[in-house]
C-alpha cells in the first residue's frame, strides 16, 4: 500500500513538472506528455489494472489542471493505461521497463492516447486533418525521445 | 469469438475495472460543466493559478530590457494616437448629434490583470489571469489587450480566471470585415493563423484587410480589432471562402491583459434564444 502512496507524489510531480515546465520545452506547439509515460511505467511495472487506474486518475487529474474539460483526457489516458497493460509480463519487467523497448511502448501508447483525445476533433471536423496528425505523431514521437532519459538512467543504474 | 470470449473471463477483473472507468469518464464528458462540477472547477482553477503565478517568476525575468524598450515606443506611438482619437470623438459626437445618432457608450469598465500562467501548445489554449470572482469577473467576459481581442473568460474561481484565448478550438466569435463591413465567424482549425469561415467568394475581402468583432456578436462589444487577413483562397470546393486571419496580439508575449466588464443585452439575448427554439 505505501508504494501506491509514493506511486501517487511521484504521478504529482510529474503533473506539476507537466505544467510547469513541459511548456518551456515545445518545439513548434508540441510538448512531450510526461504523465503518459509515468502510466505506461505503471502498466509495465504493476500490471493491467494499476496501469489503467493510474491512467485514469492521472487524466483527471490532468482534466482539472490542464484542460478544463472534465472527463477527456481521463478517457484517453484509462484507454492508454489498459492498452499498455498488455505488455505487462511478470518475467520480462526489466526488459520491458530498462530497454528502449520501454519508448516504443511509450509511443504506441501515446499515439492511442492522442488519437482517443483527438477523436472528438477528427469525428467532428472542428480542428484540421494535418494539423491533428502533425500534433498525434508529433507529441508520440517526442514523448518517446523523452521516454529515453528514465531508460538510460535505469539501465546505467543496472550497468546494462 | 469464443477465444476472444474465454481471454475476457480470464481477465474479467481487468476488462471489469477498465469498463467502469471508460463509464465514468464519459459520464464526466458529457455532464460536463454542470453545476456539480462548477465547485472543484472553482478550486482546480485556484490551484493552478497559485502554481503559475509562483513558477511564472523565472520566465518573466527573459527579454525584460529589451520589452522596456519596445513598450517606451508603443507609449509614444500610442500618446500619439490617443490625442488623434480625442479630436476625433469629439468630432464624430457633433456628427452623431446632428445626425441624430443614438449615442454609443463605449466606456466599458476594464479590469486589469496580469497573465500568470499560459497554454499555446494545446488545441484547448488558455490562459490563466489573477483576477477572479472577487474582482466582479464572470464567464464569457471578454479579455483585450492594447493591441487587439485576446478571448473571454472560460472558468472563474475566487482570485484566479482561465481565459480561453482565440487559438483555443471551441472559440467562435461574430466578426466583421473592417473595410466592407462583411460578416463572418472567426474560428480557429489548427495552425499558426485564424479562419473567418462564412464568407461568400463573391464578398469583397482582401489581404491586409482588418478583421473587428461585429453588432452581431452576444460577448464582444462591436468594434474590437481581432487581426489581419492574410492568406484569401477562392479555390476551395464549396460556396465559401478559405481565409486566413494572423491576430494582432502576439500571445508568445502577452504579460498584462484587461477584461471588459461588458454584457450584452439580455433583451436581445432572449429574442434570440426564442427564435432559435422555435
Amino acid at each position: 500500500m505505501t508504494v501506491y502512496v509514493r506511486y501517487f507524489f511521484v504521478g504529482l510531480m510529474i503533473l506539476f513538472i507537466q505544467i510547469t515546465l513541459v511548456p518551456l520545452i515545445s518545439i513548434e506547439k508540441i510538448s512531450p506528455d510526461l504523465v503518459i509515460i509515468f502510466v505506461v511505467y505503471m502498466a509495465l511495472k504493476n500490471g493491467q489494472i494499476p496501469g489503467t487506474v493510474t491512467g485514469f486518475i492521472s487524466g483527471l487529474l490532468m482534466d482539472l489542471t490542464i484542460d478544463f474539460t472534465p472527463g477527456l483526457s481521463a478517457l484517453s489516458k484509462t484507454v492508454s493505461g489498459f492498452i499498455g497493460g498488455y505488455f505487462y509480463s511478470e518475467t520480462k519487467i526489466e526488459i520491458n521497463v530498462e530497454t528502449p523497448r520501454f519508448s516504443s511502448i511509450v509511443i504506441l501508447c501515446s499515439a492511442v492516447d492522442n488519437l482517443v483525445y483527438f477523436s472528438v476533433d477528427i469525428l467532428g471536423n472542428a480542428l484540421n486533418g494535418t494539423e491533428v496528425l502533425r500534433l498525434i505523431i508529433g507529441r508520440s514521437v517526442y514523448t518517446g525521445i523523452i521516454s529515453l532519459i528514465p531508460v538510460l538512467t535505469l539501465s546505467r543504474k543496472r550497468g546494462f | 469469438m469464443l477465444k476472444i470470449l474465454s481471454q475476457i473471463s480470464q481477465h474479467l477483473k481487468e476488462y471489469l475495472t477498465f469498463s467502469v472507468l471508460l463509464l465514468v469518464s464519459l459520464t464526466l464528458l458529457s455532464i460536463g460543466d454542470s453545476p456539480k462540477l462548477h465547485l472543484i472547477t472553482q478550486i482546480s482553477v485556484e490551484i493552478i493559478g497559485i502554481i503559475k503565478s509562483t513558477t511564472n517568476v523565472f520566465s518573466e525575468f527573459y527579454n525584460l530590457k529589451e520589452e522596456n524598450k519596445k513598450l517606451r515606443k508603443t507609449n509614444v506611438v500610442l500618446l500619439t494616437e490617443l490625442s488623434q482619437l480625442r479630436e476625433e470623438k469629439l468630432e464624430n459626437i457633433r456628427l452623431r448629434r446632428l445626425l441624430g445618432f443614438k449615442e454609443r457608450t463605449n466606456n466599458y469598465e476594464l479590469v486589469p490583470a496580469d497573465v500568470v500562467g499560459k497554454t499555446l501548445v494545446s488545441p484547448y489554449n488558455y490562459m490563466i489571469l489573477n483576477v477572479g470572482l472577487s474582482d466582479g469577473i464572470e464567464v464569457n467576459m471578454p479579455v483585450i489587450s492594447e493591441s487587439g481581442v485576446v478571448g473571454k473568460i472560460m472558468k472563474v474561481g475566487r482570485n484566479y480566471s482561465v481565459a480561453m484565448i482565440l487559438f483555443h478550438k471551441d472559440f467562435r466569435a461574430s466578426v466583421k470585415i473592417q473595410r466592407t463591413r462583411v460578416d463572418g465567424i472567426l474560428g480557429w482549425d489548427g495552425g499558426e493563423f485564424l479562419s473567418v469561415f462564412n464568407i461568400s467568394k463573391t464578398m469583397d475581402v482582401e489581404v491586409g484587410d482588418v478583421v473587428i468583432t461585429s453588432e452581431y456578436s452576444t460577448i464582444f462589444p462591436p468594434g474590437f480589432e481581432i487581426g489581419i487577413v492574410t492568406q484569401i483562397d477562392n479555390s476551395v470546393p464549396g460556396l465559401f471562402k478559405l481565409i486566413k486571419v494572423k491576430p494582432l496580439v502576439d500571445f508568445t508575449k502577452i504579460e498584462e491583459v484587461f477584461v471588459v466588464k461588458y454584457k450584452s443585452d439580455l433583451e436581445r439575448e432572449k429574442i434570440e434564444q426564442g427564435i432559435f427554439e422555435k
